[in-house]
């Protein structure tokens, strides 16, 4: 049976340190997504990846269940971090992503292409759209989640993720004309 | 078409996992971190009694030596004002 998150947090409060592995390996990867697809850069995802669950090792005293789930909070720190890291190395450039495998038939590489234009379309977002897409549209949590990662109210979140929607239609309308 | 290509680039999204090392690199930092983290001990307790049958016994025999430390007292005290 899996130990709730909240256990886990009392054990490693009262010293068990080595159960803080079974939140790393329960979140590792969702935090990871979303910090790769905020940052773009695989090598400084892992760093802000490593930065985030420390920090949430260091301050997990003063995480309360009563503000959202240990998921919420680790979302919030990642999304704070990743800002943080943008604001002080400036947009990097797009690190295309390795989706697809090199020996592609017609039919594939234009697959590949689709791909990696919405990989840059998505880069080109604005930040707050971008993670408002990250949060609903990958990691598939609700508005409210996405809200309350967010600070912001659930508006707010709505009209994000519609902006970004169409920004993302408008940035591929030449690839779709192709495609079509 | 391009709604498949869509769903399949999100799929392909969800799918980016961090490297294998990044857990060990987490915990290596974390243990670094661990020995300067303050302990609860109040925690510290109630997960060793959550664990453990004889940490239990020797928790409840506690307090029942403690809560029976005003009756001992009481006799003692009763024996020093009898006639």
């Amino acid at each position: 049976m899996e130990v709730e998150d909240r256990e886990l947090i009392d054990r490693v409060l009262a010293g068990q340190t080595e159960e803080f592995r079974v939140l790393v390996n329960r979140y590792q990867q969702p935090v990871f997504r979303f910090v790769h697809g905020l940052l773009n850069h695989h090598e400084d995802a892992c760093d802000v990846v490593q930065d985030v669950f420390l920090a949430a090792f260091t301050k997990l005293s003063t995480y309360s269940q009563a503000r959202g789930t240990f998921s919420t909070w680790l979302y919030t720190i990642a999304r704070n971090r990743s800002l943080n890291e943008l604001k002080k190395k400036g947009p990097t450039p797009y690190d295309a992503l390795a989706m697809f495998p090199d020996s592609a038939t017609i039919d594939e590489f234009s697959r590949r292409e689709f791909a990696q234009e919405l990989d840059r379309a998505l880069a080109e977002l604005p930040m707050e759209q971008r993670a408002a897409f990250m949060l609903v549209e990958i990691e598939q949590l609700s508005y409210a989640e996405a809200a309350n990662i967010e600070s912001t109210s659930l508006g707010t979140i709505k009209s994000r993720i519609h902006r970004a929607k169409r920004r993302l239609r408008t940035l591929l309308a030449p690839l779709v004309k192709e495609v079509r | 078409m391009t709604d498949e290509l869509y769903r399949e680039w999100l799929e392909a999204r969800r799918r980016i996992s961090p490297p294998e090392t990044l857990a060990d690199q987490i915990m290596q930092a974390a243990e670094r971190q661990g020995a300067e983290l303050p302990v609860d001990w109040r925690r510290r307790l109630v997960c060793r009694m959550e664990n453990s049958p004889a940490a239990r016994w020797a928790f409840c025999g506690s307090a029942l030596a403690v809560g029976c430390l005003p009756f001992l007292f009481l006799a003692h005290f009763a024996k020093l004002v009898s006639f």
